[in-house]
């Protein structure tokens, strides 16, 4: 079956604090093939689950490999990059980054390359993960929870082919991570593709395939 | 990245930067201004000017019926007159003949400023109906000079003519004579004014104005301003002088006689003073001293070192503000960057690409230099020292200011940027 996202061989070095450098990756290769709908990418602290994203999302481009998107293989340019992620990728960063002086749906506009019909794109976005009525609230007086939700209309307003998300419910209890968890099933039905860095077994289980970061490398998880 | 929230954000860092930036391009503009006008006052002034040697020629006829008595005679006077005409036309010293005789103006036009006493310690007189003639006159302030004395103090006009120097003389129907820079509004080039010059009705008519603040030296003062005269040129000879008016070409050849002779600074007091006597053995005229004017050149040191030191000073302050602003600007292009450092990390995050970053970076600091640009360009519009050639240099110097800014801002975002990349996703 064709990949949606096929990197191949990829190597990356890091510099320890201590000023000795290191694999992090080390001919690693991924995959998303055309009927997974998502990927959970579990491991250690410092294995290297966000930097795999910060690759995936072409936003780290000093690594080796070669990253093909549909098959066609992608230049480790800045700017051709962010078109890229612009166009297909919609990210959940680990800790939110919302302008907390800005109200909910000028956060969630953000996430548009194209000023046409903004808002009522962001409003849609917005009632798809259930804040219908929270559009002009200020970010600093929303919940950890909602302002999760935030970030995630914020990934999807665009409608991008694949959701990168960082521990996105690493900061949650456990009743909110199940309903973003929930939210994340129901955004997948309507054709999203995720991938999800975490520590949680449980939001992993909520994935098609398991890989593990392990010895430089992704394996599946047992 | 949304360039109102940006600028809602950073509004009051960027107007203080403009402000910042603004004084410090004002106080520029301020000092080159200063500098420019004392240079050109400098090499005017002070470069040939100071290089002179300088006398004063006095009559000594002090006592006066000895005076009354000389006057009286013709022939007295035309010798008088005849040294005068010597030493006008002598190459190798400058006779500078300056005398601040009042007269009074029929109908004179402007308000009690140009009354003889106005500003000094005589009391202003003001108009008046003058008995002799039943007509309303007012002695205004007046100065008598010769084309030496006019070249030599750099005088200028800024409307009309200059004087044609050598056709002055006083037995035509008409003087021409020129008004000081406050005059302008109440006469006119071609107006007339009937005046009482030592007893001598004479009309003068307006060929022209001199421009604002010019000054001569004279009476000890080194800046004896010029704006409220009326200024009458000596003619160059008064040799052939009517007989009837020996009485009139008397008074104002001892006038044209007490005088400053410059002599280049290579000519000794013995050679000026064998001029004199040179002059003095072919016209007849004996009653003369010469005295060594030091103080001219004192005044003209003091004044010279005290503009250098000012403008010393001026460079030092200058320096250490251009230090502070620039310490300022480093200040709030930091605290500006903090405050759009979150923005500009989710803009590129989500994907937008660094050459849009940039041009908004861009924008922001045009934005900042046109702030400046309007600041400091509106005061200085609005400032007494007008000067093209001094806006220039500033102009420049912005230009560089904003090029080396915008470009120190471009640095930090991409340096911003790439530890962004590092960061978690």
């Amino acid at each position: 079956m064709k990949n949606i996202i096929d990197l191949k061989n990829v190597s990356k070095m890091i510099r320890e604090p201590n000023g000795e450098s290191r694999f992090l990756f080390d001919d690693l290769q991924f995959q998303l093939g055309a009927g997974e709908q998502s990927v959970a990418i579990l491991g250690r602290s410092g294995s290297g689950k966000s930097s795999l994203l910060r690759i995936l999302a072409g936003i780290d481009l000093s690594y080796q490999g070669d990253y093909h998107y549909e098959d066609e293989n992608l230049l480790k340019n800045s700017d051709a990059m962010a078109r890229h992620r612009f166009k297909r990728i919609g990210i959940i960063a680990q800790r939110y980054d919302l302008l907390d002086d800005l109200n909910v749906v000028r956060n969630v506009k953000m996430g548009l390359p194209t000023k046409h019909d903004a808002i009522s794109r962001s409003r849609s976005a917005l009632e798809d993960v259930g804040l219908k009525g929270f559009e002009e609230k200020l970010i600093r007086r929303l919940s950890g929870g909602e302002a999760q939700r935030v970030a995630i209309a914020r990934a999807i307003v665009k409608a991008p082919a694949i959701v990168l998300a960082d521990e996105p419910t690493g900061a949650l209890d456990e009743h909110t991570e199940s309903e973003v968890l929930t939210l994340f099933q129901k955004l997948q039905v309507s054709g999203i593709k995720f991938i999800i860095a975490t520590h949680s077994l449980r939001v992993a289980d909520q994935c098609d395939r398991r890989l593990v970061l392990k010895d430089n490398k992704l394996v599946p998880f047992p | 990245m949304e360039l109102l929230y940006d600028l809602k954000r950073t509004a009051l860092a960027t107007i203080a930067k403009a402000l910042l930036i603004s004084l410090c391009a004002i106080t520029i503009y301020n000092l080159v201004s200063f500098s420019q006008s004392t240079s050109q006052a400098v090499d005017r002034s002070f470069s040939s000017n100071a290089e002179k040697g300088l006398y004063s020629l006095v009559d000594r006829l002090i006592d006066p019926d000895a005076f009354a008595e000389f006057r009286e005679s013709s022939s007295n006077v035309k010798s008088l007159a005849e040294f005068y005409s010597q030493l006008n036309v002598n190459d190798s010293i400058e006779l500078i003949s300056v005398f601040d005789q009042t007269i009074p103006i029929v109908d004179a036009r402007g308000d009690n400023s140009f009354d003889y006493g106005y500003g000094t310690e005589m009391s202003t007189r003001g108009k008046y109906l003058d008995e002799a003639s039943g007509k309303e006159v007012m002695n205004v302030k007046s100065i008598q000079l010769n084309q030496r004395a006019f070249d030599f103090y750099n005088l200028e006009v800024s409307s009309g003519e200059t004087i044609r120097w050598n056709q002055i003389d006083y037995s035509n129907p008409t003087t021409p004579v020129l008004l000081g820079a406050d005059y302008r509004g109440l006469y006119a080039v071609g107006d007339t004014l009937e005046g009482n010059f030592y007893s001598k009705k004479t009309i003068f008519t307006v060929v022209g104005f001199l421009e604002p603040d010019q000054s001569i030296f004279y009476k000890g003062d080194i800046n004896f301003y010029l704006d409220s005269y009326l200024v009458v040129p000596y003619p160059p000879s008064i040799v052939d002088f009517p007989q009837e008016e020996t009485y009139f070409y008397g008074i104002l050849s001892f006038a044209m006689i007490n005088s400053v002779i410059a002599a280049d600074s290579s000519f000794s007091t013995d050679d000026v003073l064998d001029v004199l006597l040179k002059a003095s053995q072919s016209s007849g005229f004996d009653q003369y001293s010469l005295l060594n004017v030091p103080t001219y050149l004192v005044q003209f040191s003091l004044a010279k070192r005290l503009i250098t030191e000012n403008l010393s000073l001026l460079i030092y302050i200058e320096v250490v503000l251009v230090a502070s602003t620039l310490v300022g600007v480093v200040a709030l292009n930091q605290f500006t960057h903090h405050r759009r450092k979150g923005q500009i990390r989710i803009a590129w995050t989500l994907g937008q690409r660094r050459s849009l970053l940039a041009g908004t970076t861009l924008t922001n600091t045009a934005i900042e230099y046109s702030l400046v640009a309007l600041f400091s360009g509106a005061v200085i519009l609005s400032l007494p020292n007008q000067s093209p050639e001094s806006l220039l240099p500033v102009a420049l110097l912005l230009v560089v200011a904003f090029v080396a800014d915008a470009a120190s801002q471009q640095r930090v975002l991409t340096s911003f940027l790439s530890n962004t990349s590092k960061e978690n996703v």
